[in-house]
């Protein structure tokens, strides 16, 4: 029942004690139309809603930016809806660039609707789960409401960046060809050693020159074999490290930036996994391939700031998740107390590569840096430099990623200028 | 418009003829004090409704048709033609309605088929109000003496009737 509703049974009633109070059956009389419109609005009233509805969402995986067709179709299993309003609920965060969400019919047995629009938003997984529905009688007196289950997800996944192949050298790698050398002789394409000849090596690996030092023996040339690794990514997602600005926040970037470096690597061949590590440990364990590809987007397009006192620090970081000896790599803004605890990483046997997102870069891409400020940038850039130059000293490879330059150029420009790592291990088979 | 045709030209040959009947009743019985009153109230509502202030019309309308009912009420006490008090409310119901059913029809950009929604209300509308102004005409007109046990046999049926509707709400 509505407040017209509501507005004409107190009329009536109003008129109808009115006549009675002053004895003029004139003025009840004047009841009588607002009556029978009442009573008419009673007989049409919707006895209920009863429809089934099927969403589609195409595509339902798109990137950042990217438009996205939304379909409903709603189809009436019950009695006649004389005026029905059909309101989709676009979930939170999205923005309709055209179409309609909702439309107003008049719905006969078995009869359907279809609603369509286009729509795009922000990285996220969007779960659209129900239509909403008012049913009213012609007149618009009394209404019933539902919600309609249509349960479709759509997937806005991080927007990636293509990136050169990367060098990286973990102390233990898999036993599948790939691109990491693997600090084992054998086949391959760099030159490793050298040992005795044995039956059965090729003449062109002959080293003659060294041969040429003995009376009695020859030697072969042993190459490097270049196998696939384990590859564990931590996007740190804790709230003290973020920050935020008019142009958005640090952390998005941090997210492209796992995302492009879990393409590079998974298209290298190699076993990739993902710990995201903020509000709460959220984890994708090793896999190869497309499917983990989509595994790893579907976290990272989920993935957002939290905070909880126990992850403030690093050092609750799950280091038995990732294998031992394996390559790890850490991208996030680094805090203070970060630097001891990826050392440990490194103490531990893993190979660590940082890539840090410049904070006080990106702060300054919106704020005034005013007289008494560039103090304050000076030290916080001190802080930083220190910070990072612990992180060298443990042996952990670093990336400070101005992040308004590619990704590409700054891990190429890093890694390069990284000093050849020790071979902890060689062995010549 | 919404696909709406008939509509906005009925509700304001509605309210011209309710505000209309009203005023000349209530003039006709040296009562034209407060006819500035309900001329003021439909030019306000039909002024918000041009400008598309769509919530202060539909208020304006409640407010209208109170006042009307009331008007039509004191017309009646002091001896005003009771066809035109009937009149007068009778089509201010019928604006009032419109005005409602064209905010609704304006609360979504996407209307299916709007002609066929309009016909069918404008059908249950033209019955309401026409089958309301003549049954309450023939009450006003037909005089028949019942005895006390009738009268209070059909006040019985009549509250009756509406506990039971009053019920069949509530269970709903």
């Amino acid at each position: 029942m509505t407040s017209r509703a509501t507005l004409l049974s107190l009329l009536i009633t109003a008129a109808f004690l009115s006549g009675l109070a002053v004895l003029n059956g004139g003025i009840i009389a004047l009841a009588l139309p607002l009556l029978i419109y009442l009573g008419l609005a009673l007989v049409q009233r919707p006895e209920g809603i009863q429809m089934t509805g099927e969403r589609s969402i195409s595509p339902d995986r798109v990137a950042v930016g990217e438009p996205t067709t939304i379909r409903l179709r709603l189809t009436n299993d019950g009695a006649s809806l004389s005026e029905a309003y059909i309101e989709d609920a676009p979930a939170a965060g999205l923005e309709v660039i055209s179409g309609q969400t909702g439309a107003i019919a008049s719905l006969a047995p078995g009869e359907s609707l279809t609603i369509e629009y286009v729509a795009r938003g922000p990285r996220g997984v969007y779960r659209l789960k129900h239509a909403h529905v008012v049913a009213l009688d012609g007149f618009g007196l009394f209404q019933r409401r539902a919600a309609i289950p249509a349960f479709a997800s759509l997937l806005v996944q991080p927007t990636t960046q293509r990136l050169r192949p990367i060098i990286l050298r973990p102390p233990r790698t898999r036993g599948f060809a790939g691109p990491i050398p693997s600090r084992q002789g054998g086949a391959g394409v760099d030159f490793f050693g050298l040992r005795e000849y044995q039956a059965g090596d090729r003449l062109r690996t002959v080293n003659w020159r060294a041969g040429a030092r003995y009376d009695d023996r020859i030697f072969s040339n042993v190459f490097e074999q270049e196998r696939i690794a384990d590859i564990g990514l931590i996007l740190d997602a804790r709230e003290q490290n973020d920050v935020r600005t008019a142009r958005g926040a640090l952390f998005e970037h941090a997210v492209q930036a796992t995302a492009s470096l879990a393409e590079a690597f998974l298209d290298a061949g190699n076993r990739v996994g993902l710990l995201v590590y903020g509000g709460g440990i959220e984890s994708v364990f090793p896999g190869y391939g497309r499917v983990q590809r989509d595994r790893l987007l579907r976290a990272l397009a989920r993935a957002t700031v939290g905070h909880h006192f126990i992850f403030e620090k690093l050092d609750r970081l799950p280091t038995r998740f990732f294998p031992a000896q394996s390559q790890i790599v850490f991208v996030g803004t680094l805090l203070n107390d970060d630097a001891p605890v990826l050392g440990r990483l490194r103490a531990l046997g893993y190979a660590v590569l940082v890539v840090s997102p410049d904070p006080i870069a990106f702060e300054l891409q919106t704020a005034s840096a005013g007289a008494r400020a560039q103090y304050a940038i000076r030290i916080a850039r001190a802080e930083r430099r220190l910070n990072l130059q612990a992180l060298r000293r443990h042996g952990v490879q670093v990336v400070d990623w101005d992040v308004t330059l590619p990704l590409d150029a700054a891990i190429q420009a890093a890694l390069a200028r990284q000093p050849a790592q020790r071979r902890t291990i060689v062995r010549v088979t | 418009m919404n696909g709406l045709i008939w509509t906005p030209r009925l509700l304001l040959a509605a309210l011209s003829v309710g505000l209309g009947a009203l005023s000349l009743g209530l003039a006709l019985r040296d009562a034209a004090i407060f006819i500035p009153i309900f001329i003021a109230l439909g030019a306000a509502w039909a002024y918000t409704r041009h400008r598309g202030r769509h919530s202060i019309a539909a208020a304006l309308a409640n407010l209208t048709l109170t006042a009307t009912v009331i008007g039509a009420g004191v017309g009646l006490l002091i001896g005003a033609w009771s066809a035109l008090m009937l009149a007068s409310v009778g089509a201010t119901l019928a604006a009032w309605d419109l005005t409602h059913f064209e905010r609704r029809m304006r609360a979504l950009a996407r209307v299916e088929r709007a002609g066929d929604i309009e016909r069918r209300h404008l059908r249950w509308l033209g019955a309401a109000t026409v089958g309301g102004v003549i049954l309450a005409g023939l009450a006003l007109t037909i005089r028949t003496t019942l005895s006390f046990a009738v009268v209070f046999a059909v006040g019985l049926l009549a509250a009756l009737a509406l506990s039971g509707m009053i019920g069949a709400l509530r269970r709903e």
